[in-house]
Order: C-alpha cells, then sequence, then structure tokens
C-alpha cells in the first residue's frame, strides 16, 4: 500500500509515493538518487546507515521512510558546505581517518552530531558516541584521532568569532 | 521481521505518539513513559538522581543510533534470542525450530518441546531489582502488574502480554528510589553488544548498623527471563553486613540460579562471569559491605 510522504533531506523537500515498507536508506538512495549513505548490514547492527533525524543519529536500514514524513534528515552529502569540507571532515582527511571509506558517512555523521552536542569530548566519549559505527580497516585510532582534531580545531574558530 | 522469525500480517506504528516526560506521582513514584526513548532514559537528570541503575541501563543498549530510537517499553518486551534462530539468512538449517513453529532444537536436540532461547533485556533485570509495576493497557482499561510476575520463563513464549495488550508505563516506587543500587553489563568488547552476564542489585540498608532489611540480586542474560537470586537474598535479609564478603555472596549468587550457555559462550565461563561481576558490584557498593576492604 503506498503513502504520499514528505522527506525534508538536507534542507530540500521531496515529495515520495512509496509503500510503508520502504526503509528510509532505500527511500534516501532508490527515490531521492542519493546514494552516500551505504547500506552495510542491512539489519542495525554496523552503522553505515547512519543518518541524522531531527539531528539525532539513528539507523536508516531498520527505520521506516512513512514514520519519518515532514521530518528533517541529514545524510552525508548535507555536512559539507557545497565545495567545502565541514571541519570535521577535514580532519579525516589530516589524520588518515578514511580507508575504503564505507564506514566513513556513517562516522562522519555521528561525529558530527557528538560535536554539537559536546564540543570538547574526551577520548572515552568520543569511543562511546561512535560504538554504534564499525570500521573493518582502521582499527579506529586514527577515527578518534579525527573526531578529537576537529574539536581542538572548531573550538579555535569559535574562539576567533567565527562558525 | 528481517529474518523472516515473525512474520505479522499487520503492523501499527507508535511513532506519531509523543511520550510523556518522566515526572513524580502523588505517592513519591517515579512514573516512565514506555515510549520513553533508551536515550532519554540515559541522559534524564531525573532519572540519574531517582534510579541511576536504570539510566546506566539505558546507556549501554547498543549503540547512540538504536538509543535514540529503541523505546523502554520495547526493550522489556523483547524477544528471547539463540544463535540458531537469529540468523542473519533468510532460511534456518532445514527444519525450523520450536520457536519458528517447527519441531526440533538445535542447541538441545533430545527431550520434550523447550525452548531455552535466553532474555538479553539490560532495563529488565534492572527494574526487577528495583521492584517496578507496569502499567499495562488494553481493551477495557489499564491494570498494575508486578514486574516479577511480567516474564514468564519461557523460552517460547517470555511474555505475560496478550495480543491486545501493551506497556503503556513504568513505575518505580518510591522506597526503592532510597535503596543502594548498582548495576553491571559484562561485554567482551564494550559497546553494541549484548551481555554475556548482567547483575542487577537493589539493597535495602537501615540504620548506622547496616542491617539489611531488603535485597534483590537479580542476574539478566543468561535464561529464558532475567533470574532473581531468591535464596541469596533470603541468607542477607534481616542481617547485619558488616561481617558479610562479598565473595560468599557472589559465590551463593552464582550457585543459585541456572545459568544456560548463549550466543557461543559456555554454562561454565557464564557461571564464573555471574560469580566475578557480583563480587566486583558488591564491592562497589563498598559501604555496604565495610568488611571487604582489601579483599
Amino acid at each position: 500500500m503506498k503513502q504520499a510522504i514528505e522527506l525534508i533531506i538536507n534542507g530540500e523537500t521531496h515529495d515520495l509515493f512509496l509503500s510503508s515498507n520502504v526503509t528510509l536508506v532505500e527511500a534516501i538512495r532508490d527515490n531521492v538518487g542519493l546514494l552516500g549513505t551505504k547500506v552495510g548490514c542491512d539489519m542495525g547492527t554496523c552503522g553505515a546507515c547512519t543518518v541524522l533525524l531531527e539531528g539525532k543519529p539513528i539507523l536508516s536500514c531498520i527505520t521506516l521512510a512513512v514514520e519519518c514524513n515532514g521530518k528533517e534528515i541529514t545524510t552525508i552529502e548535507g555536512v559539507s558546505d557545497g565545495v567545502t569540507l565541514s571541519n570535521l571532515q577535514e580532519a579525516f582527511v589530516r589524520k588518515g581517518g578514511v580507508q575504503c571509506g564505507f564506514c566513513t558517512p556513517g562516522m562522519i555523521l555521528s561525529g558530527t552530531a557528538l560535536l554539537k552536542k559536546n564540543a570538547h569530548p574526551k577520548v572515552d566519549e568520543v569511543a562511546k558516541a561512535l560504538e554504534g559505527n564499525l570500521c573493518r580497516c582502521t582499527g579506529y585510532n586514527r577515527i578518534i584521532d579525527a573526531v578529537l582534531d576537529a574539536s581542538v580545531s572548531t573550538s579555535h574558530l569559535q574562539d576567533q568569532g567565527e562558525k | 521481521m528481517k529474518n523472516g522469525i515473525i512474520k505479522p500480517k499487520a503492523l501499527i506504528s507508535l511513532n506519531r505518539l509523543s511520550p510523556e516526560k518522566e515526572s513524580v506521582t502523588a505517592d513519591g513514584a517515579l512514573r516512565l513513559d514506555a515510549l520513553s526513548t533508551l536515550s532519554d532514559i540515559a541522559e534524564s537528570p531525573l532519572i540519574k538522581i531517582k534510579a541511576p541503575t536504570l539510566a546506566k541501563a539505558a546507556f549501554h543498549v547498543g549503540g547512540q543510533q538504536i538509543r535514540n530510537r529503541a523505546t523502554l517499553g520495547g526493550n522489556l518486551c523483547q524477544d528471547t534470542r539463540c544463535l540458531y534462530l537469529n540468523q542473519s539468512h533468510g532460511f534456518q538449517f532445514v527444519d525450523s525450530c520450536y520457536k519458528r513453529g517447527g519441531d526440533c532444537c538445535y542447541p538441545y536436540p533430545a527431550g520434550k518441546r523447550v525452548c531455552r532461547s535466553v532474555f538479553m533485556s539490560d532495563t529488565a533485570p534492572v527494574l526487577i531489582s528495583l521492584g517496578a509495576q507496569l502499567v499495562i493497557l488494553d481493551n477495557s482499561g489499564e491494570k498494575r502488574v508486578d514486574i516479577n510476575d511480567f516474564y514468564t520463563g519461557d523460552g517460547l513464549k517470555p511474555l505475560n502480554l496478550g495480543s491486545a495488550e501493551m506497556i503503556s508505563a513504568i513505575l518505580i516506587p518510591l522506597e526503592s528510589q532510597k535503596m543502594q543500587c548498582h548495576f553491571v553489563k559484562a561485554t567482551p568488547r564494550g559497546g553494541l553488544e549484548f551481555a554475556m552476564v548482567s547483575v542487577a542489585i537493589a539493597l535495602k540498608i537501615d540504620g548506622p548498623d547496616n542491617n539489611c532489611s531488603k535485597a534483590r540480586i537479580v542476574v539478566g542474560s543468561i535464561n529464558t527471563s532475567p533470574l532473581r537470586a531468591f535464596k541469596t537474598e533470603q541468607e542477607i535479609v534481616g542481617h547485619n553486613l558488616n561481617g558479610v564478603l562479598a565473595a560468599e555472596v557472589a559465590r551463593k549468587v552464582a550457585d543459585d540460579v541456572n545459568v544456560l550457555p548463549h550466543h557461543g559462550y559456555s554454562k561454565g565461563y557464564l557461571k564464573q562471569l555471574v560469580e566475578v561481576h557480583t563480587k566486583r558490584s558488591l564491592m562497589a557498593m563498598g559501604s555496604v559491605f565495610p568488611g571487604n576492604k582489601g579483599d
């Protein structure tokens, strides 16, 4: 049974007509065409499908699209400012936190949500915030370094009165 | 549903109902909406004060993405688990096991139609230790059920919940909010995991003589429902705890509860974990067991 819903993704409204059993990740990838959100395990155990729903990280592979009707969603495509990478994205590049890149969109979104809530997290707080995102390549150290590095570089900007 | 274990004809979303914020009732009980998310429970300043072991248990379920959507009621009503049942591929060997409506059991092949799939909730052992009451809604209205009566111990039908019933709220009595409590979830890596074992303890200590007037010691994730170490509780209630050794109580608890192997862990290993984590929990409640310093 199909329903008409509205998903507000990265500030843009998308009117979709889809079955009530379509997951949010399927809607984002197949209906809207944003491929940055990845399908890893497709059962809520790896975090590759992480998106922000009203600012909070959730697993889009086990969330129905119809349950997000009218709500604001942020995908990885919405993190950078067009061409300019966010501080966290720059930090991932600087610190070598990306190998195959498959977990990276989810990591960036979880990390972004953390830094918004807690601008100066300690190592264990970063690890706890990222516990829902698995990485098979890096061994996590450089990912945690990247989040900590971004927390320093962002506060530097805040001190200077910038964004 | 993704693994085909249950195939409901219809699914009703509660997504559009907004949970009530946690509140205190007229008689001082802490009232929690069953639709509260685990992240709201984990971060609530009120719950951190009045029921800190519940906030801790909620904080250690899954990862933050799961906690942001999972509800307290949902966590209490989760189905039991078994490696043979919860297959990630679309089929389960050749024949369906008892829990899937079939005629066999893979880990326990000989014997009667019994299912020993394990109940893995982290919040349930804590709420049992806190003597919580559940407010259950059905067509005729509301009723209160003691959480001790909510779990059947039957792997095939773990909950005492009718098909037209749902939990609407959880009440934690005022008396429990004043008990000395502790919770630990033992996991191999520390994140995004089910427990190997969990231990939830609540002790009512009266007066300067350190007399224990009430004790609830609950072990989770080792049987078809959380288990209370009733015999051990009765042995320490009514006694002064000054001379009691945490190590002895822990040994008794490990003997008191029937530990089932699960998720690849052996019975012997899990039983030892129960003992170790009970002992560590009691020692962490240092003021209650002063004789344990240096043990």
